[in-house]
């Protein structure tokens, strides 16, 4: 797999030139150590955009690296998605031979695969089993876990779990995420990248003309959730907090999420959402279709405040997106979001209808505070969140697993 | 105009010593340690390494420079906002990891907080479901960048153009990594420049500014003070 060409010195204008030349610097300690990543899919997905930044800039400060995607045919990914599921706790059907199916597949691409390298990283659960076919000891192979495990069906996370040991390490997105493994765990939070579509800066005009196109006038202050149709985002719950925060301060609603053609319980959501509008002219629901990050980042730079009421949530990109942008956060204390927002430092923690109500008025009232909080989420964000961090943690790590069992490592 | 004595004149001296800066990466591990209470908190930052222990204050510190005066460690911040006992989390608050000579000091001092704040009346609450406290522990990897320098101005010139990382390790992490008595760069004043005015009062700086830019103008004011 060969992604686009990316390179370092782009985001000189986002982290600054110490920075950067900081990030080089600790590359050159790695001269001449090759990484292979491997997953299951080239595009579509959060792993695929985010190997499409990270090999680039790898190759981009001097790591030899390769990105190997398994192959696999419909009835795999089948196998792999109804485990996906599974590990996130929804019940699922694994027969013996479904799992036959799984080692099958990996097997095949163990042997067809150029797996040598200093650094293997597997990404997710769909060529975990690769490391039955590792060649020697040579190198070190690490499973980059991107899916929640922590409340896994017993049978599937089982299964799984005798290849995960087989690694020398792991690594989850964050200490809720994991389970207890014999091997050394790591954590490196997802990222986002301020130079993609979504995130890229972009003029108050523009943003206007999106905002006209999708039928928002911006007369008024407009709250703003992005997530698709799906009852563990709550919208439902926005929009009665929407609707009590009305009763004293003006602002309009946007509940913005992917098209639910195709997801019968989303267009169930959606049926629930809207009946929940009750025809209000102030809350626009917009059903974006897929690629839709350039009106994602216009709505988002457009918001006076962005909700995400989650009763359930992975690490919660949306959240960092909008902190990235300067954006006053109100957002549930679930998932990774307390990991990015900072109770009345970076955002607002809420865990209730009542309690998002009432920060909505809170940050309507109180513009100077919600400019506060966005700033301190923009610095938050650059300082952890970013794909120049990605970037530092893997090289980071690449080098410490050279160095087992110290803590402190002084290069020279 | 300030007349310096001919030992102690930086501007014109070149060092005895050159000064290296130094940059730093980390990768956190995760200990799969957990803590709902604040007893179960104690027991942690007793058993934990010194690198969790670093992890969760300085390197809180590090990271979150704005809540630096709010949440000076991430116990600070998990007392406040999960298990809201602001009597200790006060009390951690106020608590600056900067101005203990070494990790143990700190851990003792914490311990003790805690065990005072347990010693007074009242059931400790635990945190609700998914809001346990995760004991992590960095791996710092420390390098040098840039060019040595060997005199003030030059020094000046490399404050100027270094990077958040390079300014924390510098001022705050040095004095713990290297075991120096107090921060790198006033080590280097007082031994390597013999320019002990200087250094004493860069020691004076308060380092819990909540930002990196802050600090670096901070510095600069004074190593460009006439």
């Amino acid at each position: 797999m060969t992604p686009g060409r990316v390179r370092l010195d782009d985001y000189v204008a986002v982290i600054g030139e110490p920075a950067v030349a900081e990030i080089r610097a600790l590359a050159r300690r790695l001269e001449g150590r090759q990484v292979c990543m491997v997953n299951s899919t080239a595009v579509g997905g959060g792993v695929a955009e985010l190997l499409n930044r990270l090999v680039p800039l790898l190759a981009d400060v001097g790591i030899p690296v390769r990105w190997e995607v398994m192959r696999g045919g419909d009835e795999f990914f089948g196998v792999t998605k109804a485990m996906h599921n599974a590990l996130h706790g929804a019940p699922a059907e694994i027969t013996p031979a479904m799992l036959e199916l799984f080692l099958e597949v990996n097997a095949q691409n163990g042997a067809s695969l150029d797996l040598a390298a200093d650094l293997v990283v597997i990404h997710d659960p769909q060529p975990v089993a690769l490391v039955r076919t590792r060649p020697g000891r040579s190198g070190r192979w690490v499973w980059r876990c991107h899916v929640d495990v922590s409340r896994p069906r017993a049978e599937v996370w089982d299964f799984l779990r005798q290849f995960v040991e087989q690694y020398d390490a792991s690594v989850f997105s964050a200490p809720e995420f994991t389970q207890v493994l014999p091997i050394t765990q790591y954590m490196i939070h997802p990222a986002i990248d301020p130079l993609a579509e979504k995130n890229r800066d972009m003029s108050a005009t523009e943003s206007k003309e999106i905002l006209h196109r999708l039928g928002i006038r911006d007369d008024r202050p407009i709250v703003t959730q992005v997530s698709r149709f799906d009852r563990l985002k709550d919208p439902v719950g926005v929009i009665r907090a929407y609707q009590l925060a009305r009763r004293t301060v003006d602002c309009q609603l946007v509940l913005a999420g992917g098209g639910a053609t195709d997801d019968p319980e989303g267009a169930l959501v959606l049926e629930e959402v809207r009946r929940a509008a009750d025809g209000d002219p102030l809350i626009h629901i917009l059903e974006l279709p897929p690629f839709s990050d350039r009106e994602i980042n216009a709505l988002q730079r457009a918001s006076a405040v962005v909700v995400q009421k989650s009763l359930r949530e992975g690490f919660g990109l949306t959240v960092t997106e909008a902190l990235w942008k300067r954006r006053p956060v109100i957002a549930s204390a679930v998932g990774g979001i307390p990991l990015q927002v900072v109770h009345n430092l970076t955002g607002l923690l809420v865990h209730s209808v009542e309690g998002t109500a009432h920060r909505i008025r809170t940050l309507l009232r109180d513009p100077e505070f919600a400019r506060r909080l966005g700033e301190n989420g923009h610095e938050y964000v650059k300082t952890r969140f970013l794909t120049t961090s990605n970037l530092r943690h893997w090289l980071a790590l690449s080098l410490s697993l050279l160095h087992p069992g110290e803590r402190v490592i002084r290069l020279p | 105009m300030r007349v310096w004595r001919q030992e102690e004149d930086p501007v014109r001296s070149r060092g005895t010593e050159a000064f290296v800066f130094y940059s730093t990466a980390h990768i956190v591990e995760l200990t799969g340690r957990t803590a709902r209470t604040l007893p179960e908190l104690r027991d942690g930052i007793r058993e934990v390494t010194g690198s969790s222990i670093f992890h969760h204050t300085f390197g809180a510190l590090r990271d979150r420079p704005f809540a630096a005066h709010r949440y000076a460690s991430d116990f600070a911040r998990w007392t406040a906002e999960v298990l809201q006992d602001w009597p200790v989390a006060e009390r951690l608050a106020f608590m600056d990891p900067t101005e203990f000579p070494s990790i143990r000091a700190l851990r003792e001092r914490i311990i003790q907080v805690i065990d005072d704040r347990l010693a007074e009346e009242g059931e400790p609450m635990p945190a609700p479901p998914g809001r346990e406290f995760h004991f992590s522990q960095s791996i710092s990897l420390i390098y040098p960048v840039g060019p040595e320098v060997w005199s003030l101005p030059d020094l000046v010139e490399g404050i100027r153009r270094a990077s958040a990382r390079t300014l924390f390790f510098h001022l705050v992490e040095a004095r713990l990594r290297l075991g120096r008595c107090t921060n790198d760069l006033s080590c280097w004043l007082a031994d390597g420049l013999e320019a002990p005015g200087l250094a004493a009062r860069l020691d004076r700086l308060d380092l819990l500014v909540p930002s990196t830019a802050e600090l670096q103008q901070q510095v600069l004011g004074v190593l460009e003070a006439p």
